[in-house]
């Protein structure tokens, strides 16, 4: 065993089992801006996606009473419509939970749901940044998994206590002997501290609950000192504005406060502060450890940057706290408006967007094809998605997104250096070298599908590095593999190689000098830019091939004959042709019903002006969409 | 069945806004017959089935509210007016006794003035041709019949869902010709799934072997809502192949041609001067009456259209109340538009004059359009791309 890099902090204290009854308490014996930090347990909860973090948030949230039996709602931290509709979680949501400990004192637990997927790991990392320890949680009847091991060392880099638990004991396939042991193994401690809970039936939670008091550190910070808060997430609400999402590290927040950005030097005023339990709640401050949000009528969504330090404006601290590594985007696609009116309302919604997504970038971009739009950057093709639903849904944006692709850097001949995130702004001229971005990835798969796990990578130009036995059945094999190789399709090839089995996370590591081309698809001789894509060179034929025969289905017939070419430079790789139009006429007897037929012609006509025209060609909206979306497809299924 | 366009609603005594002039135009009477004995499978018509009629609507019901709207449409035009043409399409308006054609028309002349040796067509379905009616229809002043033959391949009836056999058109025609008729038309259908095109060019030989004065050729629409559209979206039926419907357009231009006929509009051939009249008043853009359930009426500019179900066609009658449903006051770019949409489809053409030379000169390049003597004369291309044309020269 390998694994472990960090050192592990846990230092258990006895487990204590069996039923304790206690009273419910719902009185506020700790209003936030007066509870003592010796009080205040900060936490989250990490797992695999589907290991049932937020379905054990929900029974947290239940048995320290703070959402109503009648309320509740299974998922209540997902609130997003997106969440709720995929069953999964994109937004890390904290929560403020009264729980009376062993010791009969009132404790503030701050709880922090974050979400699974590996494209929003940074959620995560933020997530930890404000706690002081994290349940590493675990399916029974899955063991672990490649994002239980990537989040996992998150903690670890952050030295910070780690409790683990084996979820849904309650499933007759649960094997927590088994999966105790391979936890233990990973975590470094004894299989018998291993917790186990049912985040479904409620079985173990509250052993749970006092565990955390025991084990997760109280934060500490100078009360005297001048605040300084570390702004954790933000959003914008329509009704009020840009709320923002704060972990205070030393002094006090208070209401009518001016408090200042000590990034931007900005000062505002503190119309509110508060705390979520598991609404907003406004409160009389936020003092040292505590978690909460505040609003400053700021509508000015930039103002208020994630990873930025606020301070009081009279009393400035001098330093800023760490702040966050700002995300890097893995995969950019162009977004462009169906609607080209819709250009300006598509910059401002993703200035909101940003706000509540600090892994988003995003730069202007004009297509031949698509006309105004932006090129975005993102995590990952869920991600991408995610963005594109959540523009279409607040936001009310019809869009085309265009093939994702990812960065690269690409040497000349004449010693120029360019960096690229899209394939039209590949070079014309001499190429020395072109550099990829590679991950480092990391399998998990049952140990009988190590040899189709295997020809996959292969496939997908990977270079296996070690393979681990977890136990005796399951293995980690790791691998460094081109990004731009992985985030479309690989995981939905993974998955059904492995009948569901297996799983997969990465991360950036770095580039690689590779033989890659650009593939343009010309139609009647004009190349559409939105359609070019750089890909390795032995894949150049079949992407060719599958976009000329995809694109003879979509485009409708003209006048002429329309070819449709994949080329790399000069040379053509595939060819395909639409035959020219020979009917296009209303030849059936309509007797004197001539107001019916005028009006086909008319809507005819209406529907060719939205018409896109490529040289002389005439290509629907849809045509482009159908032809776009396929490729961003797999992202759809790559989610769970 | 096809939907009625949208429109303005329509006064309930069905006066006009404005009439115009009406007896500088000629002016024609359209009179739907909504019956059949059993639905075509591509059929989306106004017509029924005698099951889905109530028993005071069948076709025996018919007369009496047709002749109620000729008093209307003599009430509402006022002037005295000449009709020029008339025309009984369906439906099957051969389902109707010889008696009540004759009634009919008798009534209508009560009315009108029906000009000397006007057109008078009947649409007929082959296999309700008998010496009886024919003779009482001869009798009764119809001198032209319309035959729906479709095909003459027995499989391509089968999948049109078609009552009649190959053999009945030759007998239907036979016996209209001892009644006395001289003036006869077939409707072809080509393009249905399954057709080949030697199928085809049978049924053209046959046809022209039948030795006609007029042919309307029509290529297959598979509309949704009929039976062969929900074939089609079963997947038991290919969709219409428009490449095939080209080759057979083409074809059917070439064996006309061969044969002493012309086209005088995209679907219809003739010998010289037996073009059917009524059609190409509605393609000129004149004036006409349309009766019955359905029908379309056009006057000057204003278009109407009738309620489609006999029942609520019949109560208004009763009611003495106008039939209309809705109707249409066309704007001048509306009718400019429609002048375009239907003189282009003519033999006739369209004047030269009225477009930008840039807009002709590339209809020609295209090889879709022919000067001669100062019209805009569609080429065999171009009646196929009719529609390209259209919107070129509107655009
Ligand atoms: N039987 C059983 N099912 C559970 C338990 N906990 C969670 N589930 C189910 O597991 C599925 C995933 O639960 P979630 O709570 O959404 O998992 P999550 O870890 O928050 O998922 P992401 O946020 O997408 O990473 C849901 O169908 C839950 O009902 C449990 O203790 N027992
Ligand atoms: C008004 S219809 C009905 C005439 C008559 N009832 C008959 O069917 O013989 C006139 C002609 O239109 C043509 N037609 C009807 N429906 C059609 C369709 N869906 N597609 C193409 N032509 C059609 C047929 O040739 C038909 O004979
Ligand atoms: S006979 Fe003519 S009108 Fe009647 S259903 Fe068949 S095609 Fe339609
Ligand atoms: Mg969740």
């Amino acid at each position: 065993m390998t694994v472990l890099q960090g050192e592990s902090t846990l230092k258990h204290a006895p487990i204590i089992r069996g039923k304790t009854t206690r009273l419910i308490v719902t009185i506020e014996i700790n209003p936030a801006g007066t509870t003592p930090p010796e009080l205040i347990r900060n936490f989250c909860v990490i797992a695999h996606i589907d290991h049932g973090k937020s379905t054990l948030a929900d029974r947290m949230l239940q048995i320290t009473g703070v959402v109503e039996e009648r309320n509740m709602r299974a998922q209540y931290l997902d609130r997003m419509d997106i969440e709720r509709e995929r069953g999964i979680t994109i937004k890390s949501q904290a929560v403020r939970l009264p729980w009376v400990g062993l010791d009969k004192k009132n404790y503030i637990l701050n709880l922090i749901d974050t979400p699974g997927h590996v494209d929003f790991t940074y959620e995560v990392s933020r997530s930890l940044e404000a706690c002081e320890g994290t349940i590493l949680l675990v399916d029974a009847a899955q063991g672990i998994e490649a994002q239980t091991l990537a989040n996992l060392y998150l903690a670890l880099e952050k030295n910070m206590t780690i409790i683990p638990v084996l979820n849904k004991i309650d499933l007759p396939a649960a094997q927590p002997d088994k999966y105790a042991a391979e936890l233990a193994n990973i975590v470094g401690c004894k299989p018998s501290d291993v917790l186990r809970v049912s985040a479904k039936t409620g079985q173990g939670v509250r052993e749970l609950l006092d565990l955390v008091v025991v084990e997760v550190p109280a934060p500490v910070g100078d009360a005297n000192a001048p605040a300084r808060a570390m702004i954790f997430d933000s959003i914008y609400d329509t009704y009020r504005g840009v709320v923002t999402y704060v972990r205070v590290i030393d002094g006090k927040l208070t209401p009518r406060q001016k408090i200042k950005m000590m990034s931007s030097g900005a000062t505002h005023e503190l119309l509110d502060i508060g705390v979520i339990s598991p609404e907003p709640k406004s409160t009389k401050g936020l003092g040292v450890g505590e978690v909460g949000y505040l609003i400053t009528g700021v509508k000015d969504v930039r103002q208020s940057r994630v990873g930025d330090t606020i301070t009081d404006s009279v009393k400035p601290a001098t330093k800023a706290l760490a702040g966050f590594r700002d995300p890097r985007p893995m995969v950019f696609a162009g977004l462009f408006p169906i609607d080209g009116s819709d250009y300006p309302l598509l910059r401002d919604a993703l200035d909101k967007l940003q706000l509540n997504d600090a892994a988003l970038v995003y730069e202007p971009e004009s297509s031949v094809a698509l006309g105004f739009g932006y090129r975005c950057g993102f995590l990952g093709l869920l991600h991408l998605e995610i963005v594109r639903e959540r523009l279409d849904r607040e936001f009310n944006l019809s869009l085309i997104s265009t093939a994702p692709s990812v960065g690269y850097r690409i040497l000349m001949d004449d010693g120029q250096e360019i960096a690229i995130t899209n394939p039209s702004e590949f070079p014309s001229g001499k190429v020395t070298e072109i550099y990829e971005p590679v991950v480092k990835a990391t399998i998990l798969t049952p140990s009988e599908y190590i040899g189709p796990v295997m020809e996959l990578a292969q496939d997908r130009r990977g270079q296996m590095h070690n393979m681990d036995y977890l136990s005796e059945d399951r293995v980690e094999i790791r691998y460094t593999l081109p990004l731009a190789e992985i985030v479309f399709d690989f995981f939905d090839q993974l998955k059904s190689k492995t009948r569901g089995y297996a799983s997969f996370d990465y991360e950036p590591s770095g580039e690689q000098v590779a033989d890659l081309v650009k593939v343009d698809i010309l139609l009647h001789g004009e190349p559409v830019d939105a359609f070019s894509s750089i890909v390795h060179k032995d894949k150049a034929y079949s992407y060719g091939v599958e976009m000329t025969s995809r694109l003879k289905e979509l485009i409708p017939r003209q006048q002429f004959e329309v070819p449709i070419q994949a080329a790399i430079g000069a040379r053509i790789i595939a060819r395909e042709s639409i035959r020219a139009i020979r009917k296009d006429v209303l030849a059936k007897c309509y007797g004197g019903d001539i107001s019916r037929k005028r009006k086909l012609l008319e809507k005819q006509k209406e529907g060719k002006k939205r018409m896109k025209m490529v040289g002389r060609v005439e290509v629907p909206q849809e045509a482009f969409v159908a032809a776009l979306q396929t490729n961003a497809d797999p992202a759809a299924k790559d989610k769970k | 069945m096809a939907v009625l366009p949208e429109g303005d609603p329509a006064p309930r005594d069905g006066k006009l806004p404005n009439k115009g002039e009406l007896t500088k135009k000629p002016f024609s009477l359209y009179v739907h017959v909504p019956y059949c004995a059993k639905r075509c499978g591509y059929c989306d018509f106004n017509t029924y089935t005698p099951s889905e009629l109530d028993r005071e609507d069948q076709i025996s019901s018919w007369l009496d509210s047709a002749m109620k709207e000729t008093v209307l449409a003599k009430k509402v035009l006022e002037d005295e007016l000449t009709i020029d043409t008339i025309f009984f399409g369906g439906g099957t308006p051969s389902l109707l006794d010889g008696q009540i054609v004759q009634e009919f028309l008798n009534n209508l002349q009560r009315h009108f003035h029906l000009k000397d040796n006007l057109e008078i067509t009947l649409e007929a379905n082959p296999d309700t041709i008998t010496k009886e009616k024919s003779d009482l229809w001869i009798k009764s002043g119809i001198n032209r019949i319309s035959i729906g033959m479709q095909s003459s391949a027995k499989n391509v009836l089968q999948i049109l869902d078609r009552t009649h056999n190959p053999e009945n058109v030759m007998n239907s025609v036979s016996i209209l010709k001892e009644a006395g008729f001289t003036n006869f038309s077939l409707d072809l259908i080509y393009g249905t799934p399954g057709e080949t095109l030697q199928e085809w060019k049978k049924t053209l030989e046959d046809a022209i072997l039948i030795n006609p004065p007029h042919i309307s050729a029509y290529s297959l629409v598979i509309e949704p809502g009929t039976k062969m559209g929900s074939e089609l979206n079963r997947g038991e039926i290919q969709p219409v192949n428009d490449d095939d419907a080209a080759d057979k357009y083409q074809l059917a231009e070439k064996i006309f041609n061969d044969n002493d006929f012309s086209w005088y509009e995209i679907s219809n051939w003739s010998k010289p001067g037996k073009e059917c009249q009524h059609n190409l008043n509605y393609w000129l853009g004149n004036n006409w009456w349309g009766i019955g359930p359905g029908a379309h009426s056009h006057i000057n500019g204003v278009r109407w259209w009738n309620h489609k179900l006999p029942k609520i066609w019949r109560e208004n009658l009763e009611l003495n109340q106008s039939p209309a449903l809705a109707r249409e006051v066309l704007t001048e770019k509306q009718i400019g538009d429609e002048r375009v949409m239907l003189l282009s489809r003519l033999k006739n053409g369209i004047k030269e004059s009225d477009f930008e030379e840039k807009k002709i000169d590339n209809l020609i390049k295209q090889n879709l359009v022919l000067v001669d003597s100062g019209k805009i004369i569609l080429t065999v291309e171009g009646r196929l791309l009719a529609d390209v044309v259209f919107r070129q020269l509107t655009d």
